[in-house]
């Protein structure tokens, strides 16, 4: 049990040293999806699902925000630099909010 | 091997002894009157193909009608829009086979001269040439040395153009040249190849009636004048000859000529020409005069000029294909020279359908077909009425030829009624089964209600009503009705209606009510269509808490970064950064707004020009970054 604690505070410090701040804001972000995404399933868990094409699309731009911002996470790794050549963070925060204006035209069109 | 070549030499055998050479039509009076009609009318014509085809088809063209087509043929020589050596041909043909006083102009004549020396573009504008010198001047196709350079002229023209059609005019005009053009003929056998067969019955050539008639004539002239034989099989002088007849419904005085030239030029191959053998009459054979007559004449009617030395008959039933007589000879009949007779009277043959074969030596028929008719006899009825739940009848009568009910006949609802009766040959006496046997209820007011009286085992018929289960047929209406027995067949003369009594019919209310409130035609019940049913939902409450608890999860993201520290210092107020901040923002909006009342279209609209504008400032902001930031790593 200490040895966990004492892993936890030791990633922790770790994180909060090396990491880059705009890496930290896309992190931020990222945990806001997942909360969301939590909630909305218990939300379903407790009431149901009905209509159920409207938590799906809930549900599921949740997913796909979370898939979208782990990408952007990965291209703007200065860490992952050598396996995005030519490919800068601009360009990596340009596809993904054209991905989102896609994504979300889809997820209005299916809310219903 | 052999035994193939065996075979094959047996199905040729076959297949000539079934070449029967008969056709099952012929030209009636009727058809001859009605084309010589044709003819007649046609003269009154002011169209040049028709009057020449009806000049040339008429016996004698009465004077009157004669002179005035002679003074009116120049003009109408000049005003026809066809081809000039066509209308010169009908023009110079009318003149000569009417031998008109009134000259043909001499520019013409010498404008026909010249073009008969020309060279020709077709066979058919040969064909037509030739003709029309032939009319003007005889002696000049006749000499030798215009043969001999027509025929090199055509073997030229063939070469060129071996169409269906130019090969037709080619044998046709070859047909009255020398021995150069006798090698023409050899083309024929090809030409008739290429006929079409409609249904194994008849053979054309594409075209219709003209191109087929014009091949057939001139191949058969062709090669009777170069002594070759027919070139037709007996089977094709037959298929040719059957659509020639089944085209004999003709309007025009070109299709009618055409049809009677070429039923003359098959008539004339004596060996290959068919017969028409067909039943005289009706084909149906009444059993007190039980005579078949059987015509057998050429295809204009008249008597065969070989009459055939026997003529046998053989009949076969056609429900079970028994030969039932077997070539009986036929005897000519006194009064017409085509019908042959056999009387039937004695053989004791069952009624119904037969197919009957002629032999008349070379000329077969096998698919004639005649009704020998009979006479049906009903002898009693059995008549009884029982209770609906018994079996054994209350009452029974018996009722004999043409006498009724003893009495009209109470049924209520609770009884069955019955007929039974036996339909029997007056000749044979054997039980008959007919096409149609009904049972007919009419009341006064001529409602008729018809039921159909069916075979047993025995094949009896049988005919059962029970009161109580047909009320509905009757519309639960009681009261008196008259009682009918229908028996047809097209098969027996003396099909009858026979009345056979009265029956007073009494329903119990129940049905008449139920009959009479269930109309039968009526509008169906309207269909709705069913949407899924909501199911239940959350209170409202639960639906808020939730809306506002999904805000939580924005607060932790703004404390967050609040945390984190966002730098937003680098945020430049430029156009371009307004631009694609304000854009993303509309862009969202604009989705609200499609959530909330747009549809797809209109949004994919707005959606478009937003996004370019969003690009355009997006791509500048970025690249500026970009910049900005590489500056920043080379200065490091």
């Amino acid at each position: 049990m200490v040895a966990l604690s004492q892993v936890l505070v030791k990633f922790y410090e770790e994180y909060q040293n090396t990491t880059p701040k705009k890496l930290k804001i896309v992190d931020a972000y990222l945990t806001y999806i997942l909360l969301t995404g939590i909630l909305q399933f218990v939300y379903c868990c407790l009431v149901g699902t009905f209509p159920f094409n409207s938590f799906l699309s809930g549900f599921i731009s949740c997913v796909s925000c979370f898939v979208l911002g782990v990408c952007l996470r990965l291209q703007s790794n200065p860490q992952n630099k050598l396996q995005f050549q030519g490919i800068s963070p601009e360009r990596g925060f340009a596809d993904f909010i054209f991905a989102h204006i896609v994504l979300h035209l889809v997820v209005v069109n299916f809310i219903g | 091997m052999k035994r193939l070549t065996l075979i094959s030499t047996l199905l040729v055998f076959v297949t000539c002894v079934y070449a029967t050479r008969t056709v099952d039509n012929f030209l009636s009076k009727s058809d001859l009157q009605r084309l010589n009609q044709i003819f007649a009318d046609g003269l009154q014509s002011s169209d040049l193909q028709t009057l020449y085809y009806s000049v040339i088809n008429s016996k004698n063209v009465p004077a009157d009608i004669k002179s005035n087509l002679c003074k009116k043929l120049s003009a109408l020589h000049s005003e026809s829009k066809l081809n000039d050596f066509e209308k010169n041909y009908y023009y110079t043909g009318i003149s000569t086979t009417l031998a008109c006083s009134e000259k043909i102009p001499s520019e013409l004549v010498s404008q026909i001269k010249a073009s008969f020396n020309k060279d020709f573009a077709s066979t058919q504008e040969m064909f037509y040439a030739y003709y029309t010198q032939k009319f003007l001047d005889p002696a000049v196709v006749k000499e030798d040395a215009t043969k001999e350079t027509l025929a090199k002229k055509l073997l030229v023209l063939l070469k060129k153009d071996d169409s269906l059609q130019s090969l037709g005019y080619g044998f046709y005009i070859a047909g009255n040249l020398g021995p150069t053009a006798s090698s023409v003929a050899d083309r024929v056998e090809d030409a008739i190849a290429q006929a079409d067969e409609v249904d194994g019955k008849l053979l054309q050539f594409e075209g219709g009636l003209s191109i087929t008639s014009l091949i057939i004539n001139g191949a058969l002239r062709v090669t009777s004048f170069n002594n070759k034989p027919a070139p037709l099989t007996v089977e094709q002088a037959k298929k040719f000859t059957s659509y020639f007849l089944s085209r004999k419904s003709v309007t025009q005085a070109k299709g009618a000529s055409l049809l009677l030239e070429s039923l003359r030029y098959i008539i004339n191959e004596k060996k290959i020409s068919p017969a028409a053998i067909r039943v005289a009459d009706n084909g149906q054979l009444p059993p007190e005069d039980p005579v078949l007559r059987i015509r057998i004449c050429d295809l204009f009617g008249e008597p065969l000029e070989k009459k055939p030395a026997s003529v046998k008959v053989t009949f076969t039933s056609k429900s079970d294909n028994k030969k039932v007589l077997e070539a009986e000879s036929m005897v000519p009949s006194a009064s017409d020279a085509t019908v042959y007779k056999f009387d039937l009277k004695g053989k004791k043959l069952q009624k119904g359908t037969y197919k009957v074969e002629i032999d008349a030596t070379t000329y077969k028929q096998s698919n004639l077909l005649v009704n020998i008719l009979g006479k049906v006899k009903l002898d009693k009825i059995d008549v009884s009425i029982s209770e609906a739940d018994s079996q054994t009848p209350s009452k029974k009568v018996w009722l004999d030829k043409n006498s009724k009910f003893p009495e009209v006949f109470l049924l209520d609802h609770q009884q069955k009624f019955g007929l039974r009766f036996d339909l029997l040959d007056e000749q044979t006496n054997g039980i008959l089964t007919v096409h149609q046997a009904f049972v007919r209820f009419s009341d006064a007011s001529g409602d008729e209600i018809i039921f159909i009286a069916e075979q047993d085992v025995v094949k009896a018929y049988k005919f059962e009503l029970d009161v109580g289960a047909r009320a509905g047929d009757f519309a639960g209406k009681s009261g008196i009705y008259n009682v009918d027995l229908i028996i047809g067949d097209s098969s027996i003369v003396n099909s009858f209606v026979r009345n056979l009594g009265q029956v007073n019919l009494k329903f119990s209310l129940e049905s008449k009510k139920e009959s009479s409130t269930t109309p039968k035609r009526q509008a169906r019940p309207e269909i709705h269509h069913l949407f899924r049913e909501p199911e239940k939902r959350p209170p409202r409450f639960v639906s808020d808490l939730f809306t506002g608890l999904c805000l939580i999860p924005i607060l932790i993201l703004l404390i967050l970064w609040g945390r984190i520290g966002i730098n937003t210092s680098n945020f430049s107020f430029s156009l371009s950064a307004l631009g694609f901040h304000g854009g993303l923002g509309a862009i969202f909006s604009l989705f609200l707004c499609f959530w909330l009342k747009l549809n797809m279209f209109q949004t994919i609209q707005y959606l478009l020009g937003l996004s370019i504008i969003t690009f355009l400032c997006g791509n500048r902001v970025l690249r500026y970054i970009a910049s900005k930031r590489l500056e920043k790593s080379e200065k490091n």
